[in-house]
């Protein structure tokens, strides 16, 4: 019996069609586009009400606490923070450490580059009113002791 | 001679129209001279930015005035001022004041305010309206408008038989027989995977609409589900309409799921007789216009949230595709597409306004041809899959899907790919339509939507908005489903949008038109029809072309406006800053936010528009010849559904430019 060439094709097309549905959802799932190896953490800037700011950090270098959302640096280290805009106009501003971005425009982005000197726990905020919660947009920035940091990371 | 003279009055309307047109672009200046910027005193115009409108909403300047614009910023969040054909995006940043100018406006008319900077989901629609006064070139669009009409009017009084405005209608190109692309085609349509090869490519993107839309950015215009799809697909799909009636149909992955599970193939003819569903037959009392045409009306009245929220129209599609799926097993054909898609209701309405049609070479083979391998099914196809009762006799595109499935399982070769004028089918379509009021209705829904969305969402009237919106000033993604509760104050607003839009559609302007209808009967002197019965519905008909070039307006303002936001999107679906960001390997699209034309956009809807009216009041003639049997009854009731058609054309222009 030959090959039935309709079974062929079908077969192809359910194949195609897999792949299709595939290469949507799995290099989305998948953190193929998040900065993974780079020595930075990259902060997305969203609305209180939309969930927040959130915060991609890398394994080395700067890192953060998940739970009370804070980056932490290493005093004497040269700290850079990558923010990308997300849904409005928003601003990253440390009054205590002289950071202040500017509006930084939805899908814009700007790198902000700072060695801590001081080691201690910093208020980060938003500069630009931005939703009518915007107040809650409050994060903290912990810059530890070299050995303290090492201990910190090390645990992790 | 004859034939020039014919030649000259089918132009004339146009020309008329480019010259006028050109009078308003060219002369205004010269006409009004505007007092040198010398000696004249500077006014300032305070105006105040907030999510999502401007006040004053309407702003009033001379010609040749030397303007500043006090911009007071939000105190929620930072807007963008931009105006039409000026070179500056003014950033507005909250609790501050901008100013920008002095400005002059040399040429009257009507520019728009628009926020520049994204400032929530309603931002692409935030607009204000600058009128620089005098306001002639509004006069010019009513005076235009009435030309086209009294023109129209007075081409039909002639008594054009069997055409549209001067092309004959029996005059078809049988575009599987052109030399060239032809042949090409005709293998194309006939080779059994051109449904699959075609709807595949959706299919990937409409998996990145639906992830898109739940992880996405939340707010709209940043995200791919609502940027690609409210934006560029809705454009996409008018204009196919026009050139191509329902090929959207042919490529939409929504009701194939469940086609594809039904028949146990994706490619070929499965050989056994019975689909892996229940194959019920579907009740004959629902199987109408009805359905889809108030899911389009039940869509509309959320419309300011679908359009602008990523999540309200993934769970839209989502909702779709699973009914898709159960229509599938239930009923087997699609019964998805003809009762419930929300879309077929107006691309199948207004594909009977198409140049493109599916239709048979030679009924009289078809009808002498026994075996009807088009209705049941051959080797080659299936039956065809939109329960069309005889694809062989077909004169109507509105529940003809265009899936060529016929042209597969023809074996005689018969069927075809027709180009012909506008509006062929729809006269014989029409009498004999007298009582579908589900197709009368969508026609009143569709048009009618058309100007109160031009109106709406590129007008200045942020109150109308906010009602429609309900106040909520946040965008939605599967994260923060919560922000979208509603004060109860706002939704009393929502109740006013709600009611002026199905008041609208489904009573005041029928009712209006039923009147018309009435009257032009009256007029025609046709005392033995009933209006009712026998006219009402037939002359709704010429909705059908007249709303389709509404749309096209609507739409192409839309792309022509906001045309960055969704080429973006496909480099960065998700809204998550991919296109300009250094750290992730994806080569951007970067569109910045950058309208195209838009201070000349009444001058580009407003023909359009009318080329809508012409063809309405043309379409209502041949529908009236067929009707009454007598070209002066025609005539004269033509003449009073006319007043009807020009007064809306009259309305679209106070629109855009008034």
């Amino acid at each position: 019996m030959a090959i039935n060439m309709d079974h062929f094709w079908e077969f192809v097309s359910l194949i195609l069609l897999l792949v299709g549905v595939g290469f949507v959802f799995v290099p989305l799932m998948d953190d193929m586009f998040t900065p993974a190896e780079v020595d930075m953490v990259t902060v997305h800037l969203y609305q209180h009400e939309s969930g927040g700011w959130t915060f991609d950090a890398p394994p080395l270098g700067q890192t953060m606490e998940h739970d009370d959302t804070s980056i932490i640096l290493k005093k004497g280290e040269l700290a850079q923070i990558f923010l990308i805009g997300g849904d409005v106009v928003h601003s990253f501003v440390v009054p205590d450490l002289n950071i202040n971005s500017g509006p930084i425009s939805p899908g814009k982005t700007k790198l902000i580059e700072f060695t801590p000197d001081e080691a201690g726990t910093f208020t980060m905020f938003c500069g630009v009113v931005c939703s009518p919660e915007h107040h809650f947009l409050v994060y903290k920035i912990v810059v530890l002791e070299p050995d303290e940091f090492e201990a910190q990371v090390g645990q992790e | 001679m004859k034939k020039n003279k014919k030649i000259v009055l089918a132009t004339l309307p146009l020309a008329i129209i480019i010259l006028l047109f050109a009078f308003t672009q060219f002369s205004a200046v010269s006409i009004f001279p505007s007092v040198s910027a010398q000696d004249s005193e500077v006014r300032v115009i305070e105006v105040k930015a907030f999510q999502f409108g401007w006040e004053p909403e309407i702003i009033h300047v001379d010609a040749g005035e030397q303007v500043i614009f006090r911009v007071e910023g939000d105190n929620v969040v930072g807007h963008g001022f931009y105006i039409d054909g000026r070179d500056f995006m003014m950033y507005v940043p909250p609790l501050e004041t901008v100013e920008v100018g002095p400005l002059v406006f040399d040429t009257p008319g009507k520019l728009k305010v628009r926020c520049s900077e994204t400032c929530g989901p309603l931002h692409p629609f935030m607009i204000a309206d600058i009128i620089i006064e005098p306001n002639f070139p509004f006069a010019i669009f009513l005076l235009s408008a009435l030309a086209v009409g009294a023109i129209t009017v007075v081409y039909v009084q002639r008594g054009p038989k069997e055409k549209m405005l001067g092309v004959p209608l029996d005059k078809e190109i049988d575009l599987l027989r052109v030399r060239g692309i032809g042949p090409i085609l005709k293998r194309a349509l006939q080779w059994r995977g051109i449904h699959f090869a075609l709807i595949w490519p959706n299919v990937v993107i409409f998996m990145i609409v639906l992830a898109s839309g739940f992880f996405g950015n939340p707010t709209g215009n940043l995200n791919f589900s609502v940027g690609v799809v409210w934006i560029l697909w809705l454009t996409a799909v008018e204009y196919l309409i026009l050139f191509a009636g329902r090929t959207w149909c042919t490529i939409c992955p929504l009701p194939a799921f469940g086609e594809w599970i039904a028949r146990r193939r994706i490619y070929g003819v499965h050989k056994l007789r019975k689909p892996l569903s229940l194959d019920r037959k579907f009740p004959k009392y629902l199987d109408n216009m009805w359905g889809s045409g108030l899911g389009f009306l039940g869509v509309s009245l959320v419309v300011p949230w679908l359009v602008t929220r990523p999540w309200i129209s993934s769970l839209l599609f989502i909702v779709l595709i699973l009914l898709g799926v159960g229509f599938a097993l239930i009923f087997t054909r699609r019964y998805f597409c003809r009762v419930i898609c929300p879309a077929n209701s107006y691309i199948g309405y207004h594909a009977n306004a198409s140049f493109l049609a599916v239709r048979s070479r030679d009924k009289s083979i078809c009808d002498k041809h026994l075996a009807k391998e088009c209705m049941r099914g051959g080797p080659k196809g299936y039956a065809c899959p939109w329960v069309t009762p005889y694809p062989g006799g077909l004169t109507e595109s509105t529940w003809c899907g265009q899936c060529y499935e016929c042209l597969k399982s023809c074996p005689l070769d018969t069927m075809t790919l027709k180009y012909r004028m506008i509006g062929k089918d729809i006269a014989n379509m029409a009498v004999l339509a007298k009582r579908r009021f589900g197709m009368a209705w969508m026609g009143f829904i569709r048009f009618n939507l058309g100007i109160f969305y031009e109106l709406v969402f590129f007008g200045s009237f942020w109150a109308l908005k906010d009602w429609g919106n309900m106040g909520i000033i946040f965008g939605v993604n599967v994260f923060n489903i919560g922000v979208l509760t509603p004060s109860s104050s706002a939704f009393m607003g929502w109740i006013v949008w709600a009611t002026i839009v199905a008041g609208v559609s489904l009573f005041v302007y029928p009712a209006i038109f039923y009147g018309f209808t009435s009257i032009a009967k009256m007029a025609a002197g046709a005392k033995n029809l009933s209006t009712k019965n026998d006219v009402f519905v037939p002359f709704t008909y010429a909705l059908a072309p007249y709303g389709l070039f509404i749309w096209l307006a609507f739409t192409l303002n839309l792309i022509l406006v906001n045309w960055a936001y969704p080429i973006s999107r496909f480099s960065d679906p998700m809204g998550w800053g991919w296109e300009s960001s250094p750290l992730i390997p994806v080569e951007g699209l970067k569109f910045a936010w950058n309208p195209i034309a838009p201070e000349l956009l009444p001058y580009i809807l407003m023909p359009i528009v009318l080329i809508g009216l012409a063809l309405a009041i043309n379409t209502t003639y041949n529908i009236a010849y067929k009707l009454f049997g007598d070209q002066r009854m025609a005539f004269k009731s033509t003449a009073v559904m006319s007043i009807l058609h020009t007064g809306m054309g009259l309305f679209f222009a106070w629109v855009i430019i008034g």
